[in-house]
């Protein structure tokens, strides 16, 4: 029957035009760019202001560079992972996207393949551009190497995936105010609370739960601690799916 | 006559069956059941709220119906693989990410389509909107992003057409311009449908009138059908012998005769076995708002939104 001729093939097969489509609409909106200068902006001003501690000893460059991305630089790109899909919900260009693309599961994998892939380059830019100008600035140039790098790619990846956690909240909430704020929430008041509650009731597992949360996860993967990148994923990747739920179950 | 579909060359490529959305206890689309056929423009004719926008939003899948289904050649439209080829829809002019140009637009629409760029171009051009394609598309005015949503719509160069209200903000020039690519399209053989609050944008323009109320169907007629009856007007110093010749003969002027429903020619060759001296002899169709009206006259609950619907008739 004709009927069945044009059913969905394989699933995977045409994920591809949908990636390149979520693509250019990324890069042809100047909010992008904005975030992304800001973000570089930011990381700039920490690496030519941050002061010296004095010991010669300390290499200050990579310290420094996590600063600002703990500080500025994890708001900024955060919000480039709401914006992409609030963006949308805002303009109501988001039926064009699905009219495009009917299902909701591909859509949501392209953008967080985009927001992903886009926001990784962009933190492993920022942070390069950050260690190298402090590492400069310190005489500490003679010292980066492959350590640092590493350094520098861990900073790109936390980045990422709060940037999926951010399209993932974007995406549940449609609204960009909404998402923003229930991001800094988490990402400060959240482990803050829980250390306190941790305190002032003697339970431990409360200060367990708070490094488990996404600042201070990604603090531990920036320090080295590669295997943070997977509780993070998990932000991530759960905040993804549960926009691709809720875009399933609810009207556009 | 309502109900049945108007032509026999019907293939069914947009088929409604009890189609029903409910937003809360608000019913917007009420069993409705509809089949659209290709090589006409039909036109979607209710006043606001009549349930318009939510039927063409549903046969698009954006929203979820209550019950019922909404079939595109066949198949819901989501599992369409690369649906702009198939069906090309305008629902919101507005809808574009007001910072991206319109040619950005159309251009990550064809890419989540494998169209090739160039093909954006051609529609640009179609639709008149080369000029501004560099431009952010907020900055555009109703009638330009209009235009645009029609160039998104062409794009997969579909074969059915889905255009909700596309004449809104579109000065003379523009609707012109609609009407007569919508015809166009309908002669290549393709399924156009064209929803409207205002009868009088689908005189020139649609085959067929489905009429929604209150997300009911509440007529469904070939406009040859809805526009046929032709009456006659005549003038005349002494038309008295022929008002009383014909029972439909109105006095519409002292020396004013209109005969509903009979031909100019029959009036004509009465006036002259009389020997009734006439100064004119017209034919007149009726208006299509007066068949809207005899149309949905069935429909009681209607009633109020119908004059609503007439007054907003009135000024334009
Ligand atoms: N998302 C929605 N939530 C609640 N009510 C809605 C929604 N969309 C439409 N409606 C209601 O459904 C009815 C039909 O609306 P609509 O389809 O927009 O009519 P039309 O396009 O014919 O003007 C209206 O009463 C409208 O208020
Ligand atoms: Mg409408």
């Amino acid at each position: 029957m004709s009927a069945a001729s044009t059913r969905r093939p394989l699933r995977g097969a045409t994920t591809g035009p949908a990636v390149l489509a979520e693509l250019h609409k990324l890069a042809t909106v100047r909010s992008t760019w904005w975030f992304t200068g800001g973000a570089a902006a930011a990381m700039l001003a920490i690496a030519l202001l941050a002061s010296d501690d004095g010991d010669p000893a300390t290499a200050l460059a990579v310290p420094i560079a996590t600063q600002a991305v703990s500080n500025f630089v994890q708001f900024i790109l955060g919000a480039l992972g709401i914006v992409g899909v609030t963006g949308e919900f805002a303009s109501r260009s988001i039926t064009v996207t699905f009219a495009c693309t009917p299902s909701r599961t591909r859509v949501m994998v392209a953008k967080a393949l985009v927001v992903g892939g886009a926001v990784f380059a962009a933190g492993f830019a920022v942070a390069a551009l950050g260690v190298g100008v402090a590492a400069v600035r310190f005489d500490e140039a003679a010292g980066i190497g492959a350590a640092e790098a590493a350094d520098v790619a861990a900073m790109g990846l936390y980045l990422a995936l709060l940037a999926m956690l951010g399209l993932g909240l974007g995406t549940l909430v449609r609204r960009t105010a909404g998402a923003l704020a229930i991001l800094v929430v988490l990402l400060v008041m959240v482990p803050e609370l829980l250390g306190f509650a941790a305190r002032k009731f003697g339970l431990a597992w409360l200060e367990t739960a708070a490094d488990y949360t996404p600042a201070p996860a990604g603090w531990q993967l920036m320090s080295g601690r590669w295997e943070y990148a997977l509780v993070l994923l998990a932000w991530g990747g759960g905040a993804v799916a549960a926009g691709a739920w809720a875009l399933k179950v609810r009207d556009v | 006559m309502p109900s049945a579909p108007p032509t026999p060359s019907f293939t069914g490529m947009i088929r409604l069956r009890h189609l029903t959305k409910r937003y809360g206890d608000k019913t917007a689309v009420d069993g409705l059941s509809l089949e659209l056929e290709a090589g006409a423009v039909t036109g979607f004719l209710g006043p606001n709220g009549a349930g318009k926008s939510t039927t063409m939003r549903l046969i698009l899948g954006l929203d979820a119906p209550t019950s019922g289904s909404a079939l595109v050649k066949g198949v819901p439209y989501a599992e369409l693989e690369r649906p702009l080829r198939t069906v090309g829809a305008l629902l919101d002019a507005k809808a574009v990410h007001p910072g991206r140009s319109g040619r950005d637009h159309l251009r990550a629409m064809a890419l989540s389509q494998r169209i090739p760029l160039r093909r954006v171009e051609e529609v640009l051009e179609t639709t008149g909107m080369a000029a501004a394609a560099r431009r952010r598309a907020g900055t555009y005015s109703l009638g330009m992003s209009q235009r645009l949503g029609i160039a998104g719509a062409l794009l997969g160069d579909p074969e059915i057409l889905m255009l909700d209200e596309p004449v809104n903000g579109l000065d003379p020039d523009g609707v012109r311009w609609i009407r007569t690519l919508l015809r166009s399209l309908a002669r290549q053989g393709r399924t156009v449908f064209v929803s409207s609050h205002l009868m009088s944008e689908m005189e020139q323009m649609a085959d067929r009138l489905v009429v929604l109320g209150r997300g009911r169907l509440v007529a469904d007629a070939a406009m040859a059908d809805l526009l046929a009856g032709t009456g006659t007007a005549v003038r005349g110093p002494a038309l008295q012998p022929l008002a009383d010749a014909f029972d439909s003969a109105e006095w519409s002027g002292p020396d004013e005769l209109s005969v509903a429903g009979v031909a100019p020619e029959e009036v004509g060759a009465r006036a002259h076995e009389l020997g009734v001296l006439l100064h004119g002899l017209a034919p007149v169709e009726p208006s299509l708002e007066e068949s809207y009206m005899k149309l949905t006259e069935q429909s009681v609950e209607y009633a109020a939104d119908r004059t609503g619907r007439a007054e907003e008739g009135g000024t334009t």
